[in-house]
Formats: C-alpha cells, structure tokens, sequence
C-alpha cells in the first residue's frame, strides 16, 4: 500500500511539473516547444497537443525575427581589403584570417552549447556557386553526391523544398532559384527574400524580384531566410526568434569578403533527447556570426536537411531518419 | 472501538482521493493520448506505398455481410451502399471501386461524369455514341480512352448489354472494351439509389429498353429509359468504367476521399506531361487539364470568371455562333484575356463552334464543324469535364435560325436553352506545352502551380 502510495505520489510529482511548464507563468519553455515544434517540417503535433491553435500563433507572433527595410549594401564589401599588416581584433578573428596563403578555405570547428559546431571561412568568395540536383523538379539529391558530381572541395545545404506529409524527396524547391543569371525555379516577377552572390562574389541579401535582383548583379541565389545580419547590423529578435532550437545552416560574409559557411549540428541521426533534436536558435547563429566578424548573414534550410561536406566526406552528423543521417535536398552551396 | 472507527473513516477517505487521483491521472492519459493520435494522423496520413491495390481492398476487415461495404459473392467481391472508402486515384481522375472479379481484377467508375452526350441514335450500344467517344481513336476529338495516362495496367472492361426492362434487369450478354459503361444490373447491385453511385445526376446506364431508348440514372438515383422524345434526344453524363489489374502498386492512400488510393506514378514537372484531368493554378484562377499534345496543353476553368469578385453573368449575344466578335467571345479574348498574368504563355488557337441536332443524329464529330482562331474559347459538348459546373454556356449550338445555345444545368443534362439568358461564363485557353511546374501535386485542393 505504501509503496503504491509513493509511486502514484511520484507520478502525480511529475505530471505537476509537466503542467508547470506547458501552462505555468513562466513562457519559456512554452515558447521553445511551440517554436521549435511548429518549424518542423513533421513534428508541429507536439506543440498541437498541448495547445490551442489561437495559443501556437499568439506565441509564433511573439517570437520573431524582425525583418530588414532594405537589403545588402555591396559598395560595403570590399574583397581581399584587409592589409598585410591587419592586426586581429579578437581570438575569433584571428581564427580566420590566420591562414596560410594558398588557402582556399578554413575549418573551425569548435562546440556550442554542447553542441558541435562546424565554421568554414572561403577566402575567395568568387569561387563560390549553387549546385542543384541533377533531376530538378523530380528527385533530390543528397548533398554528398551533388558534392561528388561537382567536383566540390566544400558543400553545404541551401534552399527549402516542398515536403507534403514528411515525403518530400527534395526535387522542388521552395521558392525561386537562380542559377547561372537565370531564373531557373519560380516567379521571376513577384518579390522574394533572397540570398546569393553576385558575378564579384558578393552576398547579396535581396527582398527585390529576382529579374531585378539578377539586374543587380546576382548569380546564383535561392529564396530562404531570415536575414540575420545586413550591412553589419544584426536581426532584432522578439522572444526567441520563433525558429525554436533545431539544427542549423547559415551563411555570411565579411567586409573583407571572407564568406563564412557555419553549420550547428543537433543530436544526430535518430537520436532524441528531452530537448528534442536540439542544435541552436536563431539568436545564437547571429551571436557565433558577429563574433566572427559577419557583415551580412542569413539563415539557410536546417533540421534534417543541415549538410556540410568536405572532400567529399560527409563531415557533420546529420538528422534525417537515414542510416546516414542524410536525405534528399534541391541545391547547396558549393567550393570548388 | 471508537478509534477503530476513526481509522476505518480515515482509512475510506484516503481509498477515495486515491480513486480520484488515479481517474484524474487516466483523465490526462486519454485526453492528452487522444490529442496525440489526432493531431500526428492528421499531419501523418497513412501511406501504404507499393502494395498491391487488391490485397488493400480485399482485407478480411474491410469484408462484410450487413450494411454497406464489400461483399463476396460467387463472382469475387462488389461494394454496396454509401459511405465507402472505395476512392482511387488513377489517371488525373477520382475514381470509385465497384468490383473485383475472380482474376482479382478491379473494375473502376470515375466518381463523376466526364462530359455529357446523346447515348446514341442507335439502340444497340456496339453503335452507340457514348461506345464510340469512350474508345474509338478515329473520331474528331480524342477519345476517353486515348486521354488516359498510363494504361499499361488496364485490362478489357466487360459491359453489359442485355435489353431490360424494369421486372428484369440482367446481365449475360456484354462486349469488352477498353473503357465500358456501368449497367444498370451493377447499379442496382450496388445498392441503386441509396449506393455511392448515386451523384444526383443525370448519367447513362450501358442498357436498352425493348421501346429502343436507352436507360439512365437520374439525378433522384432512379433508373429512368425516356432517352429521347420525337427528334430530340436528351444528353446526359458519362461515367466511363475501366478494369485495372489488381496487382497493380499504389504509390499512396487509404481509399477514403481525402487520401484516395494513388496510383498515379509521379510525373515529370512540364505541363504537357502532366495528366488530362489534374488541377492547375493560373492567373488565380483554377483550371483543370482537359488535353495534352506536344505542342499545347488545353485547359478548362474550374468555375466561373469574376468580374469585380462577383460571378460574371451575360447573354451569349445576338446569333448562337461563338466567335470573337459575339457578346460572350467579345469579353473573353478582350476583357478577360487582358486581366490574366503572363499571356505569352497562351496559344492562339482554333475554338469551335459546331451544331449538335438531329439534323447531324447527334454526331458528338459534328462539333469541330466550325471554328475560329482566337485566344479564349468556350468549352464543347463532347470535351471533358463539361459538367463539373453548372449555370454556363458552351460554344455547341442547335441551328443558326433556332437562337439555341448549350448550357449545362445543375444536374448534368445540357439544355438548349435561349440566347437572352443570364448564364455565367466558363472559359478554356491553350497554354504553351513546355511550362514548367514549380509545385503542388495536380489536385483540386493543390493544384500545380505554373512558373
């Protein structure tokens, strides 16, 4: 009788935190589960459980990203403008630009809040380019072979695609793409938030069309966001950002052109713990980026769909429910 | 004694918070369990990739013997009733299943009629014009059959043929066909009127009376043979019936009309190799694929123009001839054509303007008599999907002098109705072949979108 009494005692114990923090007076933990819930792609019935669908959107629209008035300023970004004798203004700088001439690119790898975390500085930014599937509008690819078929020295993921029901197999984008000047998915004429570089290797961060972005210069761009940092001033957060905590891609650039690949890694293939899939949010991406020294930066695809490849080595831990840890993804950016 | 008591009263007490405590918590366990399954099948929903569409269908569980489902009799297994999850997808269309025979073949209904036409001026159905629009590849537009996807997996339908009468509805005699009719021996096994059958509409039955019409289910759900009256004969709905091998692999669904079995492979993302009958968005209007060639794709609205956010209503105009210069023809490739998005997408095209009467016996090839070039058509007694709206004119006329023009009613018949009244407007345009599909999956509730 006893040892019921003390097992129900337990159980009622626990039900009362439970309770405690989906309904309690404290939102943090409520906002973490509806923000990182609802931008899955597969698992917003987490947060639906617990909460009302009034609730879920009264605590998205109180955890946002504030969006930017205008896009990147490019006369700011002056290629290679360091001088020989730059002296570093911080460990983090130093990280990048201590590097040996020939260098194309740089990894820094270092932990974030437990967990790992993957910096590659591209020192010529000219070099980098959009890689796509190679059955557009059909079937993905995973990034390591799109890598592969390009002869990529580095690749991470880059756009959204279209994923019904969790069944999604990468091969439609979400949103415009531009390749090559071109557009090659989407509506060429309606305003979109963009990223990409230009012909000079500048990352462009554009909210214009994309046949007027392509007038201004842009080569290869998809259609993702938030911008996280233009021209040097860094996103407004409300809340938590309302992108929850998940694994993440971002990218940016420096003043001195030096182009940034960060990859945040979660708990890996298969593995959840009480946190979830785990990784960053958004705020934490902006403060890893302006320790470094990012001008402009913006958010690519993450969760399941964060890669970084290097040499054609699958160099993160990836999500997906894969034996890899990989799935099917429309584009990435690439060094070659 | 009396600390006994106490301790019993006490002891009864601490029973009953226990009791309350423990439904308290079984409480939270199926309301929170209940929230779970909901919300996770919702954004879930079943998909049974690669299985053979007959042992889906042919599930013990899914047999019964009281009330509607499937049955099995001697000749494999039949639906009956209403309220059946039997929806497959198959070829840009819904579907219903009616059968599966003893080879484990499965014979197919579309869930709604494809267009509307004269049964035939002939009694027997191997003459007939409904046979004829159903199968043959040398009439002046394309057959149902030649409008098909992938029919690798189709095997002949029997129809049946028996003369009948309202004491005697049989099935012995039948022709095979790549496309059929339902009989009205099926209908009525299926449960007539109180069976998923019944659309409340007029549509054809495969069957001829002994007074030489044929009959047809109309829109109450009964069987009805008043097919003509004099010289003039009736159009009603064709539901085209087709067998498919029961091994054949479903690429998604569960059968129930939200997620109908798929077996629809996927296609490659240009409009032409999209299938005849899926949805598409353009110029924010939906449209649905009424004919794909190599060289244009033709497509229908999916409802009716809006002029101001209002259902635009007109007369035809002063003569029943469509052309760009009558009342309806003038707004279309004016008005309308200059309110839609990315016009270099659209194809000038011939659009026809046929007679459909006695005086040709109801020939559906008569339509392509006449035609004009012009940007934005009117859709034709004959083409697809005529009746999957109501309250509009076609471009199909009775003779000049009769001031007659083809309008479709709620029920699926087509009226020669007068050219002062006040119909809406439903218009078809030919887009460019090669546009590409930047997304949606081809349905009605997520058409493609066109780049």
């Amino acid at each position: 009788m006893k040892k019921g009494i003390f097992i129900l005692i337990t159980i009622n114990f626990i039900v009362a935190i439970c309770f405690f923090l989906t309904y309690g007076p404290i939102s943090h933990f409520r906002n973490f589960l509806i923000t990182t819930a609802m931008t899955t792609k597969d698992h917003k019935y987490l947060a639906r459980i617990f909460y009302s669908e009034d609730m879920i959107n009264k605590v998205l629209s109180e955890n946002t990203v504030e969006g930017f008035s205008n896009g990147t300023d490019t006369s700011q970004i002056d290629i290679g403008g360091n001088d020989e004798d730059y002296k570093y203004a911080s460990t983090y700088e130093k990280e990048i630009l201590d590097h040996k001439k020939n260098d194309v690119y740089k990894l820094i790898e270092f932990e974030y809040n437990g967990y790992d975390a993957y910096l590659v500085a591209v020192y010529d930014p000219t070099r980098i380019s959009l890689i796509q599937t190679s059955k557009l509008g059909s079937y993905g690819q995973t990034l390591l072979n799109m890598a592969k078929d390009n002869n990529a020295l580095v690749a991470i993921n880059a756009g959204g695609f279209e994923d019904p029901n969790g069944q999604g197999n990468g091969g439609t984008p979400m949103g415009v793409v531009i390749k090559n000047n071109k557009v090659v998915w989407g509506d060429s004429s309606t305003p979109a938030t963009m990223a990409g570089f230009t012909d000079d290797g500048i990352l462009l961060l554009s909210y214009d069309s994309p046949n007027e972005a392509i007038k201004q210069g842009m080569k290869d761009a998809i259609q993702f966001g938030p911008f996280l940092i233009v021209n040097g001033v860094s996103a407004t957060i409300n809340g938590n950002g309302g992108w929850g905590i998940n694994p993440r891609t971002a990218i940016a650039q420096r003043k001195d052109g030096i182009v940034l690949f960060l990859v945040i890694d979660g708990n890996g293939a298969n593995k959840y713990n009480w946190s979830g899939r785990g990784g960053a949010t958004l705020d934490d991406v902006i403060t890893i980026f302006e320790r470094y020294g990012a001008y402009n930066a913006v958010n690519m695809d993450g969760g399941a769909s964060t890669n970084l490849i290097i040499k054609n080595k699958l160099w993160n831990n990836p999500c997906a429910i894969s034996s890899t840890g990989e799935r099917e993804l429309p584009n990435g950016w690439m060094v070659k | 004694m009396k600390e006994k008591k106490k301790t019993r009263i006490k002891f009864k007490k601490i029973n009953i918070l226990i009791a309350l405590n423990i439904l308290f918590l079984l409480g939270c366990c199926i309301f929170y369990g209940s929230r779970l399954i909901y919300y996770y099948k919702m954004e879930h929903p079943k998909v049974v990739a690669n299985e053979e569409l007959v042992d889906l269908i042919t599930l013990k569980k899914n047999v019964t013997t009281v009330g509607s489902g499937l049955y099995k009799n001697d000749d494999g297994y039949v639906y009956k009733g209403d309220n059946i999850s039997n929806y497959v997808q198959y070829s840009g269309r819904i579907w219903r299943v009616v059968s599966v025979d003893k080879d484990n073949n499965i014979k197919l209904i579309t869930d709604d009629a494809q267009t509307s036409l004269v049964w035939g001026i002939s009694t027997d159905y191997k003459k007939s014009y409904v046979r004829s629009w159903l199968n043959d590849d040398n009439n002046n537009i394309k057959s149902f059959y030649q409008g098909l996807g992938d029919t690798s997996n189709l095997v002949k339908t029997k129809t049946c043929i028996d003369e009948i009468s309202e004491d005697s509805i049989t099935c012995d005699d039948y022709v095979e066909d790549n496309i059929g009719l339902l009989s009205a021996y099926e209908y009525q096994l299926a449960g007539g009127k109180d069976s998923y059958l019944n659309i409340e509409q007029y549509w054809w039955t495969s069957n001829i009376n002994n007074d030489e019409t044929a009959w047809y289910v109309y829109s109450k759900g009964s069987l009805n043979d008043t097919s003509y009256s004099g010289t003039i004969y009736y159009s009603y709905g064709v539901r085209p019936t087709v067998t498919i091998k029961g091994t054949s692999k479903i690429k998604s669904g569960d059968g129930s009309s939200d997620n109908p079995y798929n077996l629809d492979s996927p296609t490659t993302n240009i409009l032409n190799k999209k299938y005849v009958g899926n949805y598409i968005s353009y110029s924010g209007y939906t449209w649905r694929i009424i004919e794909t060639d190599d060289k244009y794709v033709k497509i229908v609205m999916d409802g009716v123009v809006k002029d101001d956010n209002e259902d635009y209503y007109t007369s035809f105009g002063t003569t029943n001839y469509y052309s760009a210069n009558s009342k309806v023809g003038n707004y279309l490739n004016k008005k309308f054509y200059n309110s839609l998005t990315n016009k270099d997408y659209i194809l000038q095209s011939n659009f026809y303007a046929g007679r459909y009467d006695y005086s040709n016996k109801y020939d559906f090839n008569s339509i392509t008599e006449y035609n004009e070039k012009m940007k934005v058509g009117l859709l034709q007694l004959g083409e697809l999907f005529v009746t999957d709206v109501s309250k509009y004119f076609l471009a199909t006329r009775t003779k000049t002098t009769d001031n007659n023009i083809y309008q479709v009613l709620e029920d699926g018949r087509i009226y020669a109705g007068d050219l002062t009244d006040e119909l809406m407007v439903r218009p078809t345009l030919y887009l460019k072949a090669d546009l590409a599909i930047q997304s949606g999956s081809g349905i009605q509730k997520d058409p493609y979108i066109i780049g």
